[in-house]
């Protein structure tokens, strides 16, 4: 997966996915790209998003909730990118039920439950985190199946 | 009071002598029958004459309790049981698959018309070597099952679960319980960590196996954990789980019992070889008062007299009984009282008829 992930905001990178593909700041300079946004920085990602439909190759929503811009909300049903909406069970912040509205509000949204993780996902569930995000972005398409080899004694 | 109704299934043989698991080199179809037709007869019978609840329990690979999937009897049951509840006492959800306990929890629900208890347990150690599982990761499997389980009644959109030991893509159950946001938790247990997470969680507790002291000291540590997270657990939050016989007279049903027990050798064991017993314990299974488990066992060694003073069986005539579910609910502050017939045969059906028409209305007003 040579593709570089963009983290919004940049110090919110974590070393798992940093081992596992080239993370970037900068998107500006780049063709194509998957964007990983902590909550706030939602909006920023989104308005990226609308902005080069064409280079976000996948977006992951990490303990997001929409923003509060309606005029931007309205335009979310333009969005064609494949978003992953990650949410913590035990976030008291972002809690598990704005999932819903991520559902409502993008077309080609699937929510994941992160168990056990409060507003700091990848601090609270680091490998599960950085688990999921990888398996989405490297073939959104694909997510729902599973691509892992269950054989316990090939 | 309420009273539940707990057949469970019982092989109606002989056995190969062994412990858990039993082989099957002894064995008869026909048994097997009569002993679910059994089981049936006696919940219908139950349900006509009064007991709120019928309840259905999971166990592997022995004669004791033939169900290892209890959502198969009772959805049997839904179909003939006409006005109790129908228990499920519970699941063993550590050592399955949660989505499919939730899918299972709801068609039960529909098909009972929404009389659903949902029991969900950690179940005896020797079920961790059923499956596979290691029994160290018991309760967090437990925490997490449940959790799941909850999310997949009441969570509308498809979502996945990346959890610490279940992965799902997408989850969306069809049909959904009747019962909102979701039909009524219980779990079992007497140790403190058990209290702790039912309180924390607003779930109901079942004691089984227990005795009266061990059961009030662990409803107290329940009750004052649900008081710090602020809530009150109602009688109907406490289960009490006790072998019955009723007969006409004390001396009566204290002779039936004696009868019984001379007349048959058989007792099912869960016993696993020293070494296995040895590794669940070292796994932590039972929590951080292990000792709790010798009190237990020593209770009932303690003879037909001492199990009633420790109220691990309600014996007697229907005065008596009544007696015994007063100290009970007194002491333990239970509501739901789960009895499973001490014997068999017509003993068992007198004493679910005089269960249900004698004692039933005299301690129906009890924390009601």
């Amino acid at each position: 997966m040579s593709r570089p992930l963009v983290v919004l905001p940049p110090a919110a990178a974590c070393e798992l996915l940093a081992a596992r593909l080239p993370i970037d700041g900068n998107p500006d300079d780049l063709e194509s790209f998957d964007l990983l946004a902590h909550a706030q920085a939602a909006e920023e990602a989104l308005r990226l998003a609308l902005r080069r439909p064409l280079a976000v190759h996948a977006l992951v929503l990490a303990a997001a909730a929409p923003p509060a811009d309606l005029a931007l909300v309205a335009r979310f049903a333009e969005l064609t990118v494949p978003t992953l909406a990650v949410l913590g069970t035990r976030d008291g912040e972002v809690p598990p039920e704005t999932g819903r509205r991520w559902r409502a509000l993008l077309p080609r949204c699937h929510l994941v439950f992160l168990y056990d993780a409060g507003h700091d996902l990848a601090a609270d569930r680091p490998q599960a985190f950085a688990d999921i995000v990888l398996d989405f972005i490297s073939d959104p398409g694909a997510f729902l199946v599973n691509r892992r080899d269950g054989t316990l004694h090939p | 009071m309420k009273a539940a109704l707990f057949s469970p299934c019982t092989y109606a043989g002989p056995t190969a002598p062994s412990g858990w698991p039993t082989p099957v080199t002894v064995y008869s179809s026909d048994l097997s029958r009569q002993t679910f037709e059994t089981a049936i007869e006696h919940s219908r019978l139950a349900d006509q004459v009064g007991f709120d609840w019928i309840t259905v329990a999971e166990h592997h690979f022995g004669p004791f309790c033939m169900t290892p999937n209890p959502m198969v009897l009772a959805g049997a049951l839904t179909q003939v049981v006409k006005r109790a509840k129908i228990a499920l006492l519970g699941a063993d959800i550590p050592i399955l698959n949660p989505v499919r306990v939730a899918e299972e929890f709801a068609m039960l629900d529909l098909l009972s018309g929404g009389r659903l208890v949902a029991g969900m347990l950690r179940g005896t150690p020797n079920e961790y070597i059923t499956y596979n599982v290691n029994p160290r990761e018991s309760r967090r499997r437990f925490e997490e099952a449940l959790q799941l389980i909850r999310m997949a009644w009441t969570e509308p959109e498809p979502f996945g679960w990346q959890g610490r030991y279940w992965q799902y893509k997408t989850v969306s159950i069809w049909p959904r319980p009747i019962q909102q946001p979701h039909p009524p938790i219980y779990m079992s247990g007497s140790s403190p960590e058990s209290g702790e997470f039912a309180a924390k969680n607003r779930i109901g507790l079942g004691f089984a196996v227990t005795t009266l002291a061990l059961a009030t000291k662990a409803s107290s540590h329940y009750r004052s954990q649900a008081a710090l997270v602020g809530w009150t657990p109602r009688p109907d939050d406490i289960i009490y789980r006790v072998p019955f016989h009723v007969a006409a007279s004390d001396d009566q049903a204290m002779e039936d019992l004696a009868a019984a027990a001379a007349a048959s050798s058989r007792s099912f064991s869960l016993a696993l070889s020293q070494g296995a017993e040895a590794a669940i314990a070292e796994a932590g299974y039972y929590g951080r008062d292990d000792a709790q488990r010798g009190r237990v066992a020593a209770a009932f060694s303690g003879g037909i007299r001492g199990r009633i003073e420790n109220a691990q069986l309600l014996l007697g005539a229907p005065q008596t009984v009544i007696g015994q579910i007063r100290r009970i609910h007194a002491e333990v502050g239970a509501g739901v009282l789960d009895l499973v017939p001490a014997l068999g045969g017509d003993k068992a059906i007198a004493s679910i008829e005089q269960f249900g028409t004698r004692i039933l209305p005299a301690v129906r007003e009890l924390g009601a």
